[in-house]
């Protein structure tokens, strides 16, 4: 125990946030301390406001070094429940730790307990003491170690808290229960003073009421102060959870003190629970305090002048964060093609997860207490929140797909340790409903808030309406919720309200109570309030994690290219929060034409979606129609109706775009474009569906400029994963025919070549150009890996490939063949009779029935040249071999060589099939090529490659030459070797250097 | 009439296929070289009169064309060839002697290669030369997107021959 505690010691801030978290926390269940306050000293560090952070580290570790055996520890009552309190908390504490840091310095206090604890040495014994457990009972209050959002209210909230002590503690002196604290089995319970604040506001709510009626309406009027409690706070952990930003926490804060109501409960462990209630208009205080029961309720309203909160503009932000990715993410600071698309989304996970890190790591909070749900618990500390907030048993936050043809709502749930059999009935009903619900036509009209509640047997009487025309929130005349079926749970209530993202419903927010009664109008209120506040904040997160999916699926090997299609339409239309979304491409060269490639949709758009074509042919470009079409990407019926006004033709150029906007409503138009370059054509282009009247897909809440930072993201994103399969195509392609070349296949080293190719493609960069001239086996290998090489690097644009693509190439064509042919592939040998070497070469070709004119002039005879003998006998012999393969019968082959004034010309030549075309023509020395005459041949397309290749090793020529004649072409293949270049060694300048 | 001559110095002729044939329809006649023996004899004939050099399209990446060996350009360090096309229109083409036959011909980069911050460097320090001695401007078209989707670097492409085409008939005519 002891080192265990000095261990906790050295993480002093732990021990700090602790004292502060149950200060807070004490202080947030005033009232109750407030009986007590006649029997509690107090102790102040004075005028001079030394920080807390300043007491503490003058005398933390030698302190407790010299005390640590001293029997304040060894006989502290009950010293486990701290070290277990600290172990189940430690992960909250170490995410808050961060955050409080930032502020302690700035935060005066003083902690306030029984005097005989404040003995000089162990004044800094309490501040580390679990007070709950320990100090139990005793007043903390005065200025605490407060968040900002608590700093910036605390001048009104002392004279509060004065005022109540003065008043309210003198009411309930005969309430004082000194035994509750001391009792052992009442601190088991956790919250002995609870059963304080029960046992007077039974009896007492009334003079609760006025005292605090008299209160705020006497001394508080101007000010912002406004007693906190748990709920206030979790509130305003909400906002910072959802934005940790000082800011905005501060103006949560501020709207959340400064509110329109505010409410007091009792939730089932008897906690007094405060609900803070924004209002948008008029910053009202409202305070209503329920005693459980609707009869005991005090309301009191407040004026503040203030204006607080006015800046929790949510949806700018997303707004505003949205357009800074795309600016920042415009190709100046990062590349493009695949790679990127990874790392953007890597980059964007990281940059908003943290919060859902957080929530994560916050979540193993009060473990003892709650039963939590293995998966999907992402959202599960701020669903845990707002179960906290509405003392509720268990809330639930849907997804909707629209374009999933069955609800797949996510159910993120964090509810209270009850019967799993029945919570699993509880929750089966509940999607089942949903998805009952969303195959009736009929209901869909109606938010699916209120389909869910309808649907679920009416256990749901409250909830959300959607009218015609947007957000008209009706509120059934019943406020009561009640439930009149026994199953599955008995006396149950629950509220539902939509979440909505611009206008358009992207999920609903379910709370589940215990009882009846428990949820009343006002709390459907707080529920929509909440909603609206995690509404873009998850919507935010779905978005980015949909966005990074689409990137790790576009990169997938495995995946076929349709199945990427479908994913990028699936994605595309969870974004957008589409009926359906399709997908058009530009088949092969051609532009303007596009075809419908995938598309993701419900079933009964199925037959229209089939029909939809997308074509900007036809269209003027300076049809100002068209240009609101193609920038506004807002298409819907009255759009039409004008463009057919002006445009007469227009309908009959794109009939299917007009008959599906018809029957849709709704059709937005997102063109693909190369980020590059602006002004470029689309590279593709995505449609997207809305419905009319469906799950709140209304006209009036379709702005398309709310969606244009989603849609540039989105373009943005689509265009590098566009050109991202495009690469991986190509690198897939090239490895097949690498693989399936009838010659290569065999030899194990082209099998790694191509996995390190495919390495390369997956962006497992590890070999240097040393390991890879090495892992290289065979000449060929080398120059088709080089050049694929070369070819990843410039299609990826990613400097490190390039620079090894530049080093490996210049390695590549020096270690040539190392294993077959030894150091005798870059050897330069001299030939010295050119002329027999090219005639045995020759001549060994010479098999019937083909015909072989060999023509070599006799100065050829006595010309020695310098080179790399195994490649020009490869030259030689691809040449010849592929005019013996080509040459149409009975036509000869001719062979000549002659020397020239500079150079010595070695020529084949063969009478054969014409090539299709002229560009057949100029690809002949492509690798891989073959031509339309080569259709019955076998072959790969790698000879004249070699060809040519080889030429550039040798620095020597490669002409080609084709003639038509008589309806056969003749071919001829010149080598021009320079006679500088191949002159004897022995007469060379430079070589070999 | 002797014969208008466009020439590709270019080491894979099947990667400008499109330009080559569109030369090729514009009745320009193409010379694709990818090493320097040949380019010096196409140089070679356009001194001696029997072809007129009206446009040098150049790629900067050629693996195996040492220049140094049939030009006059000095020691290179460019064993890999990537920079063998900045070579060549730094030291043939585009020199700093005012008497280079080759000057006033007008000359195209046309490459796979991003124009980085340094190659834009060495882009516009040759220009400068350029605009001083009055010599036409290289242009730098950098071969972007996927045979697919439309280029528009070819459509720039087109627009410099049609460009060239129209100025030679006016001096011509």
């Amino acid at each position: 125990m002891a080192i265990l505690l000095e261990h906790l010691l050295q993480e002093r801030n732990r021990w700090a946030i602790q004292v502060i978290q149950h200060t807070v926390s004490l202080l947030s269940n005033m009232p109750l301390r407030l009986m007590n306050w006649q029997k509690m000293a107090m102790w102040d560090p004075g005028p001079e406001q030394e920080s807390f952070l300043h007491h503490i580290s003058d005398t933390d570790l030698a302190f407790y070094k010299k005390r640590r055996n001293t029997p304040w520890i060894t006989t502290a009552r009950n010293i486990h429940p701290l070290v277990d309190y600290l172990r189940r908390n430690w992960t909250w504490l170490a995410c808050e730790r961060q955050f409080f840091r930032r502020w302690l310095g700035e935060a005066n206090g003083a902690v306030c307990g029984p005097e005989r604890y404040f003995t000089d040495d162990m004044r800094v014994a309490a501040y580390r003491l679990n007070l709950k457990d320990i100090f139990e009972g005793f007043l903390v209050v005065g200025p605490v170690f407060a968040r900002p959002l608590e700093m910036e209210l605390w001048p009104g909230l002392t004279r509060v808290v004065d005022r109540l002590v003065e008043k309210v503690g003198e009411e309930f002196e005969g309430h004082q229960v000194e035994n509750t604290f001391d009792d052992h089995e009442m601190r088991l319970r956790g919250r002995g003073t609870g059963w304080v604040y029960q046992e007077c506001l039974k009896d007492d709510a009334e003079i609760v009421g006025n005292t605090l009626k008299a209160i705020f309406e006497t001394e508080i009027e101007g000010e912002i102060g406004l007693v906190r409690n748990r709920a206030y706070n979790t509130l305003a952990q909400i906002a910072y959870l959802l934005h940790k930003e000082p800011s905005l926490i501060t103006n949560a804060a501020g709207k959340a003190g400064a509110c329109e109501e505010l409410l007091f409960r009792m939730d089932r462990n008897n906690n007094l629970v405060l609900r803070a209630l924004p209002g948008n208009d008029s910053w009202r205080f409202s305070l209503f305090v329920y005693t459980g029961l609707q009869d005991k309720r005090v309301r009191v309203r407040l004026k503040p002048p203030c204006d607080p909160g006015a800046e929790l503009g949510i949806e700018k932000k997303l707004i505003k964060a949205t357009g800074e990715l795309v600016q920042s993410f415009a190709y100046r600071q990062h590349g493009f093609m695949g790679q990127k698309v990874k790392r953007l989304s890597r980059w964007l996970h990281n940059t908003f997860g943290v919060i859902s890190a957080e929530l994560q790591k916050n979540g193993e909070g009060n473990t003892g207490k709650y039963r939590e749900p293995p998966e999907k618990d992402e959202y599960r500390e701020l669903a845990r929140r707002i179960l906290e907030l509405f003392c509720a048993d268990m809330v639930s936050i849907f997804i909707y797909h629209h374009a999933e043809t069955k609800l797949k709502a996510k159910i993120v749930s964090f509810q209270q340790e009850l019967d799993e059999k029945k919570r699993a009935d509880w929750q089966n009903a509940e999607y089942l409903s949903m998805a009952k619900a969303s195959n009736d036509r009929q209901l869909r009209q109606r938010s699916i808030a209120y389909r869910a509640a309808d649907k679920k047997e009416e256990q749901f009487c409250q909830a959300l309406l959607f009218e015609g025309t947007g957000r008209a929130v009706a509120v059934p005349a019943d406020q009561l919720i009640l439930n009149p079926y026994p199953e599955p749970f008995e006396r149950r209530s629950a509220i539902a309200v939509p979440m909505l993202v611009h206008g358009l419903l992207f999920g609903v927010l379910e709370i589940d109570g215990f009882c009846q009664y428990q949820f009343r109008r006002d709390s459907v209120q707080l529920a929509q309030e909440i909603a609206d506040i995690i509404g873009p904040f998850l919507y935010q997160r779905e978005v980015l994690r949909g966005l990074s999916a689409l990137s790790e699926s576009v990169l997938n090997d495995e995946k076929p290219t349709e199945k990427k299609y479908t994913g990028i339409c699936e994605v595309a239309a969870q974004v957008f929060l589409a009926n359906a979304s399709v997908l058009f491409m530009p088949p092969g060269q051609r532009v303007n034409e596009f075809s419908l490639v995938a598309s993701y949709n419900r079933d009964d758009l199925k037959p229209l979606i089939a029909k939809e074509g997308y074509s900007l042919r036809g269209l003027e470009d300076d049809s100002p129609v068209i240009q609101a079409f193609q920038s506004g990407r807002y298409f819907n019926r009255l759009s039409i109706r004008e463009l057919e006004e002006k445009y007469p033709g227009w309908r009959d150029r794109v009939p299917t775009r007009k008959s599906t906007a018809e029957l849709f409503s709704h059709l937005t138009v997102i063109p693909i474009r190369d980020p590059r370059n602006p002004n470029s054509e689309d590279l593709c282009a995505l449609s997207l569906y809305y419905v009319h009247g469906a799950e709140g897909n209304m006209p009036a809440n379709l702005l398309s400029e709310r969606w244009e930072p989603t849609a540039q993201l989105m373009s943005l994103i689509l265009a590098m994963s566009v050109g991202a399969m495009h690469t991986r195509r190509i690198v897939e392609e090239s490895t097949r025919r690498f693989f399936t070349h009838e010659v290569m296949a065999v030899t194990n080293g082209i099998q790694r070549v191509g996995q390190k190719l495919v390495d390369l493609a997956e962006k497992k960069l590890g070999p240097t150009p040393d390991q890879l001239t090495i892992i290289a086996d065979y000449q060929d290998d080398l120059q088709v890996f080089g050049q694929h090489l070369r070819k990843l690097s410039l299609l990826m644009r990613e400097d490190r490939i390039e620079k090894l693509a530049r080093s490996a190439s210049a390695s590549i064509y020096e270690v040539i063949l190392r294993e077959d042919y030894g150091d005798s592939v870059s050897k330069e040998e001299i030939i010295e009779n050119l002329g027999t070497f090219l005639f045995r070469i020759a001549d060994g070709y010479w098999k019937p029935p083909h015909e072989f004119r060999i023509n070599i002039s006799e100065d050829v005879h006595h010309t020695s040249i310098t080179t790399r003998k195994f490649l020009l006998d490869r030259m030689f012999r691809e040449l010849l071999e592929n005019a013996t393969k080509y040459t149409a019968e009975p036509h000869p082959i001719e062979v000549q060589a002659k020397v020239g004034e500079r150079a010595i010309e070695i020529s084949v030549s063969n009478i054969g099939e014409c090539l299709e075309s002229r560009e057949e023509k100029l690809r002949i020395f492509e690798w891989g090529f073959r031509g339309h005459n080569a259709r019955a041949i076998t072959g790969g397309g790698l000879g004249l490659h070699i060809v040519r290749t080889a030429s550039q090793i040798l620095e020597c020529e490669v002409h080609d030459n084709i003639e038509t004649a008589n309806g056969l072409c003749r071919f001829t293949f010149q080598i021009i070797l320079p006679r500088e270049v191949f002159a004897p060694k022995d007469t060379r300048k430079t070589k070999g250097a | 009439m002797v014969t208008r001559t466009v020439v590709f110095v270019e080491d894979a002729r099947g990667q400008a296929v499109d330009q080559i044939l569109y030369c090729e329809s514009k009745e320009l006649s193409v010379a694709d070289v990818g090493m320097p023996y040949g380019l010096r004899e196409v140089l070679e004939k356009h001194d001696a009169g029997e072809i007129e050099i009206v446009l040098f399209v150049v790629d900067l990446a050629l693996p195996g064309f040492h220049a140094e060996k049939f030009f006059d350009v000095g020691s290179v360090d460019d064993k890999s060839g990537f920079d063998a096309g900045w070579i060549v229109l730094e030291k043939i083409l585009r020199p700093e002697d005012q008497q280079c036959r080759y000057g006033n011909i007008p000359a195209v980069i046309l490459t796979h290669l991003e124009l980085t911050s340094k190659a834009k460097a060495r882009l516009n320090a040759m220009n400068e030369r350029n605009q001083a001695l009055g010599r036409p401007l290289v242009r730098y078209l950098q071969k972007w997107g996927t045979s697919s989707f439309l280029p528009t670097w070819a459509k720039e492409f087109e627009a410099i021959i049609d460009e060239l085409i129209a100025r030679l008939d006016n001096s011509h005519g």
